[in-house]
């Protein structure tokens, strides 16, 4: 059974005090602290309920007044800055020159007569932990000495009124933004690499004095408009390499930074390493370049920002023909610096500085165009999830990239399979295969227009197939061409066209052709390749899983498991469990979903805020549920609740599997409303399963072309029907005022305006999957037994 | 009319209209529409809150072809795109207070007008921790997104998704206290 882990306790924590607190916040004063024991005794709960009580009290305007809006043109009448002339310490403010999160910036003179900015913490709500952030940035600052890091002066602790305010004294820099810089000047080719490299060596300096930035972007990277010196400015979010050395994890502060140039795992919630400075200055040297960020925030809501940072690849860079002949090879550096998974990336700052110098100066760089191995890692994480909304636009532009490349085999028609052919068939694969990736899952991307691109795909391959010859590169390429196609065609992912027989053909050939090329050389990439292919083919969308071939695909992630580092091993065995528990599930096997489950719970609470595990783990107790529930309700009933605190954390972790574990939990909770069924009243049974119903079409309906979705809502009515005849035969019947008769015949009708809505608004030109063929004809048995029973013939 | 607690509320309990993502988009252009259009020719300083903002996007849309369900739908979703304009707004006034450019207004170009909220109140951490109430306590969640980004009062509230003045008060103070405490003290 799943423990729960610091994050889920957290979360029922917090639930358990808001509904404690809203029984005791009307009470007076003086029967507060004796309710508060009763409720809860003396404990960590008690002293949060008091907290709140405490916040309430204190609460005074907080939130009351709704935002203002103001008329241009006027100063902001906060008066929350100190006048010019004030003193502090020896240092006199000139004019306030900005503020950040933490405070103000003031222009200062210092004693000798020199300018200097002084930047002061602001009070505010969260002053504790502002407080503590401010002192570190000194501590780190005093660390650091590198004339690309704007130097620490001096420090200290200034009494206002508001009690004592520390402030520090930084060398000024007058300047711009790196970006505003290379745009004024127009600066391109090898004097903008060059001064980008200054930058990497200043964040390299701080790395080997144990300081990781976590927050670069280009307002924190200025220009000296006096000597062309870049200067980062500003260390207000850094922390120390050495978790030892770190302080205690920060309150709210994993959403820190600024989002668009945030690393994936930044934005993630988890924790940052100094490849996480490689990903923002890779996103910094993409704005750089293409003269644009890489993520807009420009009419994005937040929530909708950090989940294209997790989960999309910023548009494909072209360099400008600023970089001449070396265009392609910043675009890999780009490109390599951004991975999203950090080992894909520079393993230091340094490194991306030297292949910058080497662009500069003429010479080779170090890396290679992308490997398989991150792809064929990425593409099985994304293989469930949702990815990038793409505009019409960008699926013609990919269309005539990929009309070009045709273009360049034929002019190397002459020399066939020559060296060069070769590179290019791979290279334009790379780039076709990412480009399918992330325009073709696209959700809402009109059939009409995902068709276009898989006519131009189906033409690439005919004509690399006709060049193709043995060579085992080409080989790989067309696997990986064939297990891509065959998920847009017919596999699981979103935005699947969901024609199964053509896709079936296409995983099969992926998978022969994976087979020959591990027994001629066994590489990871092509064993995962591989274990991808036979995954697809197992759980062809929409049809039941073929347990033996999930289980070989399992068996050969296991193998490259047991070669990789422990955190890729962890992340494969993840994927391995969840797909061997589809697999058990499917062929009826509960004591091996049990081990399962247990393993996978273990893997969860080594990973908290894993969301994909715990995604997997919450679909693996449902499985589980759903099977006990015939054999043994006690268990399944123990199962079920687990599995609704797993999809609870699930959902509040975030992240691309969510609507699969809203669904998941939906259909938990259809499945407990029938295993509570004769204990808990009848219309509280029901009405909690309408709304998992409800909640499962709302779901759908956000993505009439997402098939999957689909099937699964099909499938919760399929569930919802099944308990419906459990709930109205219950023994004792346990409905308030309501007959059998009543239950079956309104469980009845919700199930058939279901069916009705989910005819009405399937998209004319969506192929159904075969299985959702199936599940309509139980659903059928189902209600025909519910009609008996509304008749009053089907009770026991 | 009495109303489950939220520890005996099931997280799906959403009786009430949910936003279509479609109808968020379009009164998010028209909220900035409105502002600009009622602030940017004012004489300077002039201010506007955003409760007379969404009402006056309200009645100017009765009249147009209807796109939501209700009333509750349109102040729910008018709710949604006040926060998502406050906090676009904070998030480029924090970059340009860095830049290299250091400016002393909270003016934004794309909408403008300036915007302030309450300034020991970040507005980045407010909506972090809203994401968190809107997980563990949804209809908390619901009554502290139309107090405060569509300005109605617990009266408006409480007509609006039909419970009791009391509850809708109780609910306002419950998660305004979380909302607080966890900002100030942080978890």
């Amino acid at each position: 059974m799943s423990a729960l882990t610091p994050a889920s306790e957290q979360f029922l924590d917090d639930t358990r005090a808001l509904s404690i607190l809203a029984e005791l916040i009307d009470l007076p004063g003086d029967q507060r602290e004796g309710a508060i024991r009763a409720a809860c005794g003396e404990g960590p709960l008690a002293a949060t309920v008091r907290a709140m009580l405490a916040a309430d009290e204190s609460a005074d305007q907080f939130l009351d007044e709704p935002p203002i809006l103001r008329a241009p043109g006027l100063e902001s009448t906060r008066g929350q800055g100190l006048s010019p002339g004030t003193r502090i310490a020896a240092y006199r403010l000139e004019c306030l020159r900005g503020s950040g999160s933490m405070g103000d910036v003031y222009e200062a003179q210092a004693p000798g007569g020199g300018r200097v900015a002084l930047k002061l913490l602001r009070p505010g709500v969260a002053l504790r932990e502002l407080r503590r952030r401010f002192e570190f940035e000194i501590v780190a600052l005093s660390r650091l000495q590198h004339p690309n890091i704007a130097a620490l002066l001096d420090s200290g602790e200034f009494e206002s009124q508001e009690g004592p305010r520390p402030y520090m004294v930084m060398e000024l820099v007058e300047g711009h933004a790196i970006t505003e810089h290379a745009r004024a000047r127009n600066l391109g080719g090898p004097d903008l690499l060059t001064l980008f490299a200054r930058v990497c060596d200043a964040v390299e300096h701080a790395h080997r004095c144990g300081v990781i930035h976590r927050d670069l972007k280009p307002a924190n990277i200025l220009v000296q408009t006096a000597t062309g010196e870049p200067k980062i400015v500003d260390f207000g979010v850094a922390r120390g390499v050495d978790p030892a050395a770190t302080l205690a994890s920060l309150p709210g502060t994993h959403l820190i930074g600024s989002v668009p140039y945030m690393s994936p795992e930044q934005a993630a919630g988890q924790a940052a390493d100094t490849r996480s400075d490689v990903y923002a200055l890779g996103a910094i040297l993409y704005e750089l370049v293409a003269e644009r960020p890489a993520f807009s925030h420009q009419g994005v809501a937040l929530p909708e920002l950090i989940r294209r940072v997790r989960e999309q690849g910023p548009p494909t860079l072209r360099a400008s023909a600023r970089f001449g002949s070396r265009a392609r090879d910043v675009a890999l550096v780009v490109s390599h610096a951004m991975a999203k998974r950090p080992e894909g990336r520079y393993s230091s700052v340094g490194q991306l500085a030297a292949d910058l110098r080497a662009i500069a100066e003429g010479r080779p760089v170090s890396i290679r165009p992308p490997g398989l191995w991150s792809v064929a890692m990425s593409s099985a994480r994304r293989h469930k999830s949702r990815v990038v909304m793409a505009s019409v636009a960008t699926l013609c532009v990919m269309a005539s990239a990929v009309v070009a490349i045709v273009h360049v085999m034929d002019a190397h028609d002459a020399e066939r399979r020559s060296d060069q052919l070769i590179e290019e068939i791979v290279r334009g694969t790379d780039v076709f295969v990412v480009a399918l990736n992330q325009r073709m899952h696209a959700e809402r991307q009109p059939l009409e227009a995902r068709r276009a691109v898989l006519e131009a795909a189906r033409e690439y391959l005919r004509r690399v197939e006709t060049r193709a010859g043995d060579d085992p590169r080409v080989l790989e390429s067309l696997a990986r061409v064939y297990l891509e196609l065959g998920r847009v065609v017919g596999g699981t992912s979103t935005g699947s066209l969901g024609q199964t027989d053509e896709a079936a053909e296409l995983f099969g050939a992926s998978a022969r052709m994976y087979e020959s090329l591990v027994t001629s050389g066994d590489t990871d990439e092509r064993r995962l390749g591989l274990a991808s292919a036979l995954e697809e083919s197992s759980m062809m969308a929409g049809r039941p899983v073929a347990p033996e071939i999930a289980r070989r695909a399992a068996a050969h992630i296991e193998i490259v498991a047991s070669r990789v580092g422990a955190a890729q091993a962890a992340e494969l065995r993840a994927h391995a469990l969840s797909l061997l528990a589809a697999a058990a599930a499917h062929a009826g096997d509960v004591n091996s979903l049990r081990v399962l489950e247990v393993q996978l719970a273990e893997l969860c609470a080594a990973e908290p805020s894993n969301a994909d595990r715990w995604t997997s783990l919450g679909q693996a107790q449902r499985f589980l549920a759903e099977m006990l529930a015939i054999t043994d309700r006690k268990a399944a009933h123990t199962i079920a609740r687990a599995c609704r605190e797993t999809t609870l954390h699930a959902i509040s972790l975030g992240g691309p599997e969510r609507d699969v574990s809203t669904r998941n939990f939906a259909m938990n909770e259809v499945v407990l409303a029938l295993l509570s069924a004769g204990e808990v009243p009848a219309e509280e049974l029901i009405r909690s399963a309408e709304q998992a119903v409800d909640a499962t079409r709302r779901l759908m309906t956000s993505d009439l072309h997402d098939n999957f979705a689909r099937s699964e809502y099909v499938h919760v009515l399929l569930t919802f029907a099944t308990a419906g005849e459990r709930i109205a035969v219950a023994d004792p019947p346990a409905g308030q005022g309501l007959s059998r008769s009543d239950i079956a015949a309104r469980m009845a009708r919700k199930v058939r305006e279901e069916l009705a809505l989910a005819d009405s608004n399937r998209p004319p030109s969506l192929a159904p999957y075969p299985i959702e063929a199936d599940l309509r004809r139980a659903i059928q048995v189902a209600l025909a037994r519910l009609d008996a029973i509304a008749a009053g013939r089907g009770e026991r | 009319m009495t109303r489950a607690q939220p520890s005996q509320q099931s997280p799906l309990c959403v009786e009430e209209a949910v936003p279509s993502a479609t109808l968020i988009a379009l009164l998010y252009q028209e909220l900035k529409l409105m502002a600009h259009s009622r602030l940017a020719h004012e004489r300077p300083g002039h201010t506007l809150s955003a409760t007379a903002l969404v009402n006056e996007v309200y009645l100017r849309m009765q009249g147009a072809e209807r796109t939501w369900s209700g009333k509750q739908e349109f102040f729910l979703a008018a709710a949604e795109a006040m926060r998502r304009v406050l906090i676009d707004h904070a998030r480029k006034r924090r970059a340009e207070k860095r830049g290299g450019d250091l400016k002393r207004e909270a003016f934004d170009p794309d909408l403008g007008v300036e915007l302030e909220l309450d300034p020991s109140v970040d507005a980045g951490v407010l909506d972090e921790y809203l994401e968190r109430l809107r997980v563990i306590d949804p209809p908390g969640h619901r009554v502290v997104m139309l107090r405060f980004f569509a300005g109605l009062s617990v009266n408006d509230i409480a007509d609006l998704l039909g419970a009791d003045r009391r509850t809708i008060s109780r609910r306002w103070r419950v998660a305004r206290a979380w909302l607080l405490e966890r900002m100030r003290h942080g978890a």
